[in-house]
């Protein structure tokens, strides 16, 4: 253990944080997805060395932490930008022009989607629906939601972003009942 | 009708099932066969490859997976419905897609489950025309395991053995859905110790062995039932051998002993039997102090005039990798002619002695709640052992370790280290103290040491606790156990009330065979009044105790013969005044011996080992003596017909004989007691016919049942070599303790393929179908006598083929039809 | 205005505080059940409200707690499915972000019922407010001794984790959401054993939908009786319906079962946006797709179901006619390739080949074969899965060809979208 913090990755707090995870659980696997996000949170994705280091904390086989981290996708598997913009693709948001969203992003930015500008600022993503259909279409900054967007003026976003607003994207925006026309 | 059985009905057929039972296993026992993948009898089912779905009657899913569903009262199931058909032809569709097709350079093909049950259910033609999945071919996992991840059906056969079976790093499945393959940790090396397992148990090519790429075709090889030669478990293997080279061993189920599964060590114990280094002819050291070649006739001459006037200065020590005929002739040579009293094995020291009954089995581990691990560590030497100890624990039993700190120490729930005799007689003392403490409520489950959070407790309190809560313990104990200081264990077990079969004491012995050595007498100490037999018929015999292993190594006697062992290995050896050594490879004792002679490997001849708890199994010889080398027991039988010797048995078969008619402790034995069908492992093709039932052949004769399976050749210094290979065309030798095949074919009512006159009818719908269609012409057989494969290929025990065409499993049959097969295609320029 | 039960406090300002919450009768319906009714009784009550739960296959809550053991041995769970995953889905994430002492509530007076002192609430990674927002509540509710230990004086106790999944529609399938939790990859398993009986850790678990249990405090303040006046003879209450795709107005709006289809884009979405109403798809992207003649269908369980779709999770896609459905099929599909869990064949390589053939298709490389080999690989997955979403992926080809069957044979003879006109097929 004492090798591994020596030359780990993970700092001492998340290490804590971990703990704190594990122990909130009967059994302190059920952990290893939060703690999983407190890795990224830290380093922004999730290097081997850090899975590395997750197993041990786990007792699990690296493999095995690996295993997890391919098959839920919202762990990195490669370093992101700082505002990694995720997309949504699904059915809701692809009726109200989510592709032009991905497109004019990407070309806004000159990437592809799945890559990372070169100054490492952004990183275009494409989700699956991300549960913000009623404000389609939607993208996620950072796993904050930014609703209703206007695919003709994503530059608006980038722009914003890159002022560095840190209430940009709002934690929540206030709820706003639709108005429905008369009940029964 | 009893209340756990259920009345079911498959395919037209009523039977009554016990609860429980998975319907897979139930077809299976009518001999209606249901494909699977993903299932395996070891493993829990999961469901996943859904090439198993049946058509269950009134069922809201009506197609149900055969391997999870278990029976249900008056359940009507089809498996040769319209449904069941389509949905099974389109599982395989689905498998096909992204599966490359290489089969022509896929080690797997021929035994493929892919193949085979895409010719018996698949749609025949290809609707996939979008790009194939691809990824880069043949990585290298492990040691040696090669993964072609195209090849992969995601059956998570592998993964779940590293998982459930082996509990321990190894293949994981990487990603997820159509991307999803098989991986390990990046840049890691899957190296387990069972990791040859996964190989075995990928029912396509997408995990192979780098030993036996590209090596050989499935039929090309004829298979022969064996028995490990490397630990003293007696693990149940399977020999394959294409054209008298082993090419590969493989696991076979036993479940009292190995439960399928197979270790490294063993599995590739076979490189060593075509190595560079094997001695194959005699050798003799000359003046200058060098080995040179020379005749058997040489050597035995040499040896015969060094034996020393005094008898008791001959010693013989004997290998534990050594049969018991090899150890019978051994001792006739020793005690019965030479008259003197050092015949030993080389692990005698680790006896226990003849009186000291030891109830444990290998099997114990199942049903055990507390395995004692006592003294050394028994995960070192025995591997094969680990997997049988973590199935009990996946069971119920707990691990404790006392003594060494344990390979097992992240499966053991107690640990304590120190000095295993001292750390037992405490154990022993507190065990026998009356105590009224009550069992505390239930509790949730603690997470076992192997999971996460689990640990392992030292807490000497809870221990005690734990073993006195116990029904059944099961006590392992290994090696040399007087020098750990633990001889008197099996006597503290029965005095503690544990000696109730399978559990109790198991003793795991070093080498292979000491069991059955021992059997025999092959220790120091004679035991003059249970072996009267055996004076009365080797008159004159020396009935004194003689020397130990270790005083002959060193040197204590003027003239040592070593089979098949490397006395000059041990501490403190020396080198008598003459020094024979019959041996496999060279080593320490090869570099000073006098006489060398080159000895068989247990694959080469038959013989019966015992197993460290008692086991009496037989090896089948799967290939002909490299070289000049001959077995032991041939070797002391030529000796002994120098020393004046006649009558002696000519053959193992009679060796064994002569051993059941002698020796108390195997009292009536003989090759009979082997003509038990063996199974085959599980995962291959053949899987189907576990549990099928078998035919009695007991009605059939044998024919020429006292030939000897392989005749040594005359020891005249001619090389055999030459004689020993089989050639196309040639006709084998005959082959004993074999039924004519066409019998059994006549018994089953069938048509043995040499009975042919004519062409075989294809069935009427598959030869009208197609017009133009000309079927395979069967040319037939002109000669009176089936050509069959190699030697003991045809015996009844060794199973089946490649590939079975015919529904009831006749072994023989589907043997003989698919060697056929093989030669015709051959002759006709099929090979390359 | 329909009578609101799940919603009812939504509107007021800072109502995802506790004092807030409290002060509008919050934690009034767990006063009273811990109070006035043994758990059995309380059992008995949810049975007799007739709630249904609301996670899709509309299962009659109280009974799904009557399946727990009283006295396993064992400890029992309550997991909470906040893995809302479902697109056009997005009603969880609405309550837990603004009522989350309502959810709060809800798994106590579960807890409560069912004797369960440990509660989990999966919520999908996405949803990081949300998680935020729980933890919060959480933290909260145990101060107010809402939760924790000994809640308000009784010998009940009741501990809240707040599980953060990371990506997975699968883990939404409650087995699935089981071995997630417990740190797997997130594949289904087998049934039986049935979660009640053996799901967390091999504990008898309840899994409840985050509405279902959001339903329970009013459903304990007003009444049981009051609740399954609502609503229609079998699907009793109020549902929250995401609405959303082509309509003026989307949004969650929460009606009681039995209202039209018409009502809610009509008169709740404000009309369809952009042109003409081609298609509906009643509850999720799971369910077949429904056209302009179902308007009057009822949405609730039984009557969407008889219409050829289901309830679902109460989504509601409406489809303008200026889409294409082949490419409508293909998003859809492309969804549920991207998130097979890979387990078991069918779903694994059949959802891709759908996929391969409608991109193609998409591309102009249609072939008139293709609208059969479409048929026939929909067939092949459907009731051959491991679990529904290999089901799922198929209803909407299968519900397309029912309805819309021109627009796939355009592609296939003419290399281009019914909508783009007949062009000479791009095919070389």
């Amino acid at each position: 253990m004492s090798d591994a913090t020596a030359k780990g990755l993970l700092t001492e707090e998340t290490k804590t944080r971990i703990r704190e995870l594990m122990a909130k659980y009967p059994k302190a696997r059920s952990a290893i997805l939060p703690a999983l996000h407190v890795v990224q949170e830290q380093l922004g994705w999730v290097p081997e060395e850090a899975q590395d280091e997750v197993a041990q904390m786990f007792e699990m086989t690296p493999a095995e932490v690996r295993s997890l981290v391919t098959f839920y996708y919202m762990y990195h598997r490669k370093p992101v930008g700082k505002y990694v913009l995720k997309v949504c693709r699904s059915i809701s948001c692809w009726l109200r022009r989510s592709e032009d969203v991905e497109h004019n992003l990407c070309e806004h930015l000159g990437i592809e989607c799945g890559e990372t500008t070169e100054d490492g600022m952004f990183t275009v993503v494409h989700g699956e629906c991300i549960a913000a259909c009623v404000n389609a279409p939607a993208i996620q900054v950072n796993d904050r939601f930014l609703l209703d967007v206007d695919p003709d003026n994503v530059s608006e976003i980038i722009d914003r972003l890159k002022a560095g607003d840190p209430r940009y994207p709002a934690a929540v925006e206030s709820w706003k009942r639709p108005e429905e026309s008369k009940g029964e | 009708m009893a209340d756990d059985l259920v009345n079911i009905t498959i395919d037209g057929h009523q039977m009554a099932v016990p609860k429980g039972t998975l319907l897979v296993e139930a077809a299976r026992q009518i001999g209606i066969e249901i494909p699977v993948y993903c299932y395996h009898p070891k493993m829990k089912p999961v469901g996943a490859c859904r090439v198993c779905l049946v058509e269950v009657e009134n069922q809201r899913r009506p197609m149900m997976p055969a391997c999870t569903t278990t029976v249900m009262p008056d359940m009507v199931v089809h498996t040769r419905s319209d449904n069941a058909v389509e949905a099974r032809g389109a599982v395989l569709e689905f498998l096909l897609i992204n599966h490359p097709l290489d089969c022509p350079v896929c080690d797997r093909a021929g035994e493929c489950d892919l193949q085979d049950f895409t010719q018996k259910y698949g749609n025949g033609n290809t609707r996939f025309i979008e790009q194939k999945r691809h990824f880069a071919k043949s990585k290298q996992v492990g040691k040696n395991v090669v993964l072609d991840r195209e090849r992969c059906i995601m059956c998570q056969r592998c993964v779940r053995f590293c998982e459930e079976i082996a509990m321990e790093e190894g293949l994981v499945i990487v990603d997820r859905g159509n991307r999803s393959e098989i991986g390990t940790f990046e840049g890691r090396s899957f190296d387990s110790k069972f990791s040859g397992n996964v190989i075995e148990l990928c029912p396509v090519g997408a995990l192979t062995a780098k030993t036996y790429r590209f090596e050989s075709r499935p039929w090309e090889q004829q298979h022969y039932a064996g028995i490990c030669n490397v630990s003293s478990l007696g693990v149940n293997i399977t020999v394959d051998v294409r054209y008298d080279e082993v090419v590969r061993l493989r696991g076979r189920m036993n479940d009292e002993i190995d439960d399928g599964w197979l270790s490294d060590k063993c599995r590739y114990s076979h490189l060593a039997i075509h190595s560079d280094d094997r001695i194959l002819s005699p050798m003799v050291r000359n003046d200058q102090g060098q080995l040179t070649k020379v005749s058997w006739a040489a050597a035995l001459e040499r040896i015969v005039q060094a034996f020393p006037e005094n008898a008791s200065q001959i010693g013989l020590a004997v290998g534990t990798r050594l049969s018991v005929e090899d150890g019978h002739m051994l001792l006739r040579l020793g005690r019965g002619l030479l008259k003197t009293p050092n015949v030993v094995h080389e692990h005698e020291a680790e006896s226990l002695g003849t009186n000291t009954t030891l109830t444990g089995r290998v099997k114990g581990c199942d049903a055990a709640d507390v395995i004692l691990c006592l003294g050394s560590d028994p995960a070192k030497s025995h591997h094969d052992f680990e997997l049988r100890i973590k199935k009990g624990l996946r069971n119920k039993a707990r691990l404790i370790c006392i003594g060494e700190q344990p390979a097992l120490v992240g499966y053991a729930d107690y640990q304590v280290i120190g000095v295993a005799s001292e750390l037992w007689s405490k154990l022993k003392k507190e065990l026998k103290k009356e105590t009224t403490e009550e069992e505390s409520g239930l509790r949730f489950p603690k997470p076992r040491p192997w999971e996460a959070g689990g640990e392992t407790s030292q807490d000497w309190d809870a221990l005690v606790k734990e073993i006195r809560g116990a029904e059944n313990v099961l006590v392992v104990v290994s090696g040399d156990i007087a020098g750990q200081g633990l001889q008197d264990v099996a006597r503290d077990v029965e005095d503690l009330g544990w000696n109730t079969a399978p559990h109790g004491v198991i003793h795991l012995r070093s080498g292979v065979n000491p069991v059955g050595h021992e059997s025999i007498g092959l220790i120091p100490e004679w035991d003059e009044d249970g072996n009267q037999a055996l004076a009365k018929a080797w008159e004159g015999m020396n009935t004194d105790s003689g020397l130990s292993y270790a005083e002959m190594c060193r040197g204590k006697t003027e003239m040592l013969l070593a089979f098949g062992c490397n006395p000059l290995a041990q501490p403190e050896s020396k080198k008598p005044k003459f020094l024979v050594q019959a041996a496999t490879h060279p080593d320490e004792t090869t570099e000073k011996a006098d006489v060398v002679l080159p000895l068989s490997m247990w694959v080469e001849y038959n013989g019966v080992y015992i197993s460290t708890d008692g086991t009496v199994q037989f090896n089948r010889q799967a290939i002909l003596p490299l070289g000049e080398a001959q077995p032991a027991w041939s070797i002391a039988r030529e000796l002994c017909l120098r020393l004046g010797a006649s009558d002696l048995p000519e053959n193992p078969r009679a060796v064994y004989s002569e051993v059941g008619s002698l020796h108390a402790a195997l009292a009536g034995a003989t090759y009979k007691d082997f003509q038990t069908p063996g199974q085959y492992h599980w995962s291959y093709p053949q899987q189907a016919d576990l549990g099928m039932p078998r035919p009695d052949l007991s009605a059939i004769p044998v024919k020429e049942p006292d030939m000897p399976m392989w005749m040594p050749a005359p020891l005249t210094g001619s090389t055999v070599e030459g004689a020993g290979r089989l050639h196309r065309g040639q006709t084998p030798p005959p082959v004993p303790g074999q039924r004519d095949p066409r019998e059994i074919a006549k018994l089953l009512g069938l048509n043995h393929p040499m009975d042919r006159t004519a062409p075989p009818a294809l069935t009427a719908g598959g030869a009208e179908k197609k017009d133009g269609y000309i079927p395979l012409r069967v040319v037939p057989s002109t000669s009176a006598e089936p050509a069959g494969p190699t030697p003991a290929g045809r015996h009844h025990e060794i199973g089946v083929g490649p590939r079975r065409r015919v529904a009831v499993p006749v072994a023989q049959t589907a043997l003989l039809e698919a060697s056929d097969a093989a030669d015709n295609t051959t002759e006709d320029g099929g090979e390359e | 205005m329909s009578t609101l039960v799940i919603t009812e406090l939504m509107d007021i300002e800072g109502i995802d505080g506790i004092d807030t919450y409290v002060k509008n009768k919050g934690y009034e319906g767990l006063k009273k059940a811990l109070k006035e009714y043994t758990p059995d009784e309380l059992i008995e009550y949810v049975k007799a409200s007739g709630l249904r739960g609301r996670g899709g296959a509309g299962f009659p809550t109280g009974l799904k707690w009557s399946f727990v053991p009283k006295n396993p041995g064992k400890p029992k769970y309550l997991c909470v499915n906040c893995d809302e995953s479902e697109p056009g889905t997005c009603k969880d994430r609405d309550m837990v972000t603004y009522l989350p002492h309502q959810l709060l509530e809800g798994i106590a007076i579960c807890c409560y019922a069912v004797g369960i002192n440990q509660a989990f609430i999966y919520i999908r990674g996405e949803m990081l407010e949300g998680y935020e927002i729980l933890e919060k509540a959480v933290e909260e509710a145990v101060q107010r001794n809402f939760l924790g230990d000994n809640i308000l004086g009784t010998d009940f106790s009741l501990d809240v984790v707040v599980h953060r999944g990371a990506g997975a529609y699968i883990c939404g399938e409650e087995s699935a959401l089981l071995s997630s939790l417990e740190g797997e990859r997130g594949f289904p398993r087998l049934k039986p054993p049935f979660p009640a009986v053996e799901g967390l850790y091999a504990c008898p678990t309840v899994i409840n939908n985050v509405e279902t249990l959001s339903t329970l405090p009013a459903i304990m303040r007003k009444g049981a009786e009051w609740y399954s006046s609502l609503g229609t003879e079998r699907s009793k209450g109020t549902r929250v319906l995401c609405l959303s795709g082509h309509v003026n107005k989307p949004g969650n709006y929460e009606l009681e079962l039995g209202a039209s289809m018409r009502h809610l884009i009509e008169e709740c979405g404000g009309g369809v946006m952009g042109g003409e109403l081609k298609a509906i798809i009643p509850g999720g992207a799971s369910a077949p797709m429904l056209t302009k003649e179902h308007l009057d269908v009822a949405l609730d369980f039984e009557a969407i179901a008889a219409a050829g779709s289901m309830a679902g999770s109460g989504a509601v896609i409406v489809i303008n006619d200026k889409t294409c459905i082949v490419k409508t099929c293909l998003n859809l599909d492309q969804f549920f390739e991207e998130e097979s869990c890979g387990k078991c064949t069918p779903c694994r390589e059949g959802t891709k080949w759908l996929v391969d053939i409608l991109t193609r298709m998409v591309n102009g490389h249609g072939r008139p074969e293709d609208i059969d080999l479409l048929k026939s690989v929909c067939n092949n997955i459907l009731g051959n899965t491991f679990c529904p979403l290999g089901d799922s992926a198929t209803s909407c080809i299968m519900s397309a060809f029912k309805y819309f069957p021109e627009e796939f044979e355009h592609y296939a003879h003419h290399g281009c979208s019914i909508l783009e006109g007949k062009k000479e097929m791009a095919k070389s």
